[in-house]
């Protein structure tokens, strides 16, 4: 459905896009995982016609976005990062005007949205502008949605939302795989990886890896465990001076602790903390998530 | 068209919901139009005189009263010695100071042409002009009132050159009658033009003009949708700012109103026009407030609804061909004030609407879906 190959895009001196390669299967729920300043919105824009590629091609439905953008436009439903839509019409006229813009008629029951209009319709004669951040994606998802895309491009739907919103609305999202649409959706939360069918980490504007969630972990290639300490204010100093540590990176309170050698062991880790005045030490193995795989494919 | 009605309802749905520009379109017309006429005016009233009388006879004295008569002048001090009186208006206190000679009326009787001298503050220079010609004006008019006085068949042979004028379209030279159709031109051009570009250049804030750019909206329809209502807007206006001149300011409308709101319908595609070229160089709201400011303070100040075009150096009078106000400002008080058909205003039509096509392509053109740069 979508096939990116040797994309490039520069903003002056700035390599937004470094030689870009992406195939994004028919109703795939692809995430496109980094973090912020990495190009996911560049790359959407030119998904979405709104900017042209330096070099390279980007074909979306069959259509190339340098030559064909007007037929693009018609078969995709794009949410930018910013929420854009009129601030000052309400939910019903919002989606009213994008239904019609696209000369379809608004119908509360046509699957794709039905699921969708039933938690926002409460708020239907409110402006889009006096909903909660949560709603206003939801109201945008619906408007997205309204005129039966083949592709939904999402960047970044969730950033800046409540956990249970953000939870909501990647149930939405899983509902409409069954619906024959492909979804291309941007985040910066490593945690909604695993949500998607397949993801491509990106950083710098380089691809990192392709691949679905499940072989992405499976392919890290070090020994991780977790520690934490009551004196945690030098803690990660010394783990990164223990002779077996790759990385040690902070998450939260606890420090995800990356070895070379698969024969360590909890112990050997308390051990050496021990042996550098730690007490109440905790130690224990981890699988690795893809923050971690992230972390471990920037680092190399 | 239906992607058209589309935009056009959410257009008109925005505007309607918008209060603050509602009160603005009603109000500023009729605020700018009270206001600006009664201020904004060049008749000087009420200047303060010194009147020097080194000859202090019964002649003197009735040239003294018939200043006093007048409008334009409030007597400030008599003096019989020129010194005090220069004093005074060093000190800001007059305008104007007037010295009749020693021996005024006997000269007058004796046939001689006595000198009487003005001396006028000309710090502001249109002041002074005016205020010596209202008083020479005031001797000319008293001159022949004297002469039947003093019994002087003579003091006639100084006047025997006549002259005589009439002023036409404006008979009593009211300042009102030739600003009001001048400030109609302010009205439109600022306020549709301005809130046309303020308009587009909001959608690029709000960032609602992505979702219009990856939508199969096409360019023109887009522009057709942000600009009409605006060109209603700026008939209305000027409706509501014909109204004010009919009827608060009862200053007849002599000319073809048809003909008038034929050129208003021209002239607003061309202000709406430049307003859409400042909207696409503009990124935010007071990018656009600013150079809309500019350009309009350049046009308003050279268009001649202040100052006369005429008098004007041959540079500024080349540049403003290409000044929208000043073909506003010409077309409208030829057609309210003198009647003007079609047949005279031919040229300013024509130039008007090739200025609105080349402006309007060059907008279409400028306004691009989607960016190679930036």
């Amino acid at each position: 459905m979508v096939q990116i190959e040797n994309l490039n895009r520069y903003f002056g001196a700035v390599h937004a896009l470094n030689n870009v390669h992406l195939h994004v299967q028919k109703n795939q729920l692809f995430g496109l995982i980094g973090p912020d300043g990495s190009g996911k919105s560049t790359l959407f824009d030119i998904l979405a016609t709104l900017r042209l590629p330096s070099s390279g091609k980007a074909i979306v439905h069959g259509f190339d976005v340098q030559k064909k953008a007007s037929q693009i436009r018609k078969i995709i439903g794009f949410m930018p990062g910013q929420f854009s839509l009129y601030q000052d019409l309400s939910v019903l006229e919002n989606i009213r005007f994008f239904a019609n813009v696209y000369g379809v008629a608004f119908d509360e029951s046509f699957p794709l949205i039905r699921d969708i209009w039933q938690q926002i319709a409460p708020f239907k004669h409110r402006l889009a502008g006096k909903l909660s951040g949560g709603m206003k994606q939801k109201l945008a998802l619906c408007c997205a949605l309204v005129h039966k895309p083949s592709i939904l491009l999402l960047d970044e739907p969730t950033t800046g939302v409540d956990p249970v919103s953000r939870k909501e609305f990647w149930e939405m999202l899983q509902t409409l795989k069954s619906q024959n649409i492909t979804t291309l959706v941007s985040t910066p939360y490593m945690d909604e990886a695993n949500l998607c069918e397949c993801i491509a980490l990106i950083q710098n504007g380089k691809i990192l890896a392709i691949n679905s969630p499940a072989a992405i972990t499976a392919q890290f290639k070090f020994n991780l465990f977790g520690v934490q300490s009551t004196r945690s204010n030098m803690l990660i100093k010394q783990l990164r001076q223990f002779e077996k540590t790759q990385h040690c990176f902070a998450f939260g309170k606890t420090l995800h602790l990356m070895l070379k050698d698969f024969s360590m062991t909890e112990r050997d880790i308390v051990e050496f903390l021990e042996k550098h005045g730690h007490k109440n030490v905790a130690v224990w193995r981890m699988k690795p998530g893809i923050e971690d795989c992230f972390i471990e494919l920037m680092q190399s | 068209m239906r992607i058209l009605l589309a935009l056009l309802k959410k257009e008109f749905l925005q505007i309607g919901r918008n209060t603050f520009i509602l009160r603005l379109l009603l109000l500023v017309p009729i605020l700018q139009l009270c206001i600006l006429s009664q201020a904004a005016n060049f008749e000087m009233k009420n200047l303060s005189l010194i009147w020097v009388d080194l000859d202090n006879s019964p002649s003197s004295q009735f040239i003294s009263k018939k200043f006093q008569a007048s409008r334009y002048f409030i007597l400030h001090k008599v003096t019989h010695s020129p010194m005090p009186a220069l004093h005074e208006m060093q000190n800001n206190k007059a305008d104007l100071i007037v010295i009749i000679p020693a021996h005024f009326e006997k000269e007058l009787r004796s046939g001689q042409s006595p000198v009487v001298s003005f001396v006028a503050d000309a710090v502001n220079g249109m002041k002074a002009g005016l205020a010596s010609n209202y008083a020479a004006h005031i001797f000319m008019e008293t001159a022949g009132e004297l002469a039947q006085q003093l019994r002087l068949p003579i003091i006639a042979k100084n006047f025997d050159i006549q002259t005589t004028y009439s002023l036409w379209y404006n008979p009593i030279l009211e300042y009102k009658t030739l600003i009001l159709p001048g400030l109609l031109a302010v009205l439109v051009t600022l306020v549709s033009g301005l809130l046309a570009a303020l308009n587009i250049v909001r959608e690029k804030e709000m960032g609602t003009m992505e979702q219009m750019n990856v939508s199969p909206i096409a360019k023109w329809q887009f522009i057709a949708a942000k600009l009409l209502p605006f060109w209603l807007i700026g008939l209305f206006e000027i409706t509501l700012g014909l109204g004010v001149i009919r009827w608060v300011f009862q200053i007849p409308l002599l000319g073809n109103l048809a003909l008038l709101y034929a050129f208003c319908g021209i002239y607003m595609a061309l202000i709406l026009a430049l307003g859409l070229l400042i909207s696409n160089v503009s990124r935010t709201q007071s990018q656009a407030m600013f150079v809309t400011t500019f350009f309009f303070m350049l046009f308003i100040l050279t268009s001649g609804v202040f100052t006369p075009v005429e008098s004007m150096p041959s540079w500024a009078q080349t540049l403003n061909k290409a000044n929208p106000i000043a073909y506003f400002v010409d077309v409208s008080r030829r057609i309210l004030l003198k009647g003007a058909s079609f047949q005279h205003l031919k040229t300013s039509f024509l130039t008007v609407a090739s200025l609105a096509s080349l402006s309007l392509a060059l907008a279409i053109w400028r306004y691009k879906k989607t960016h190679a740069d930036t």
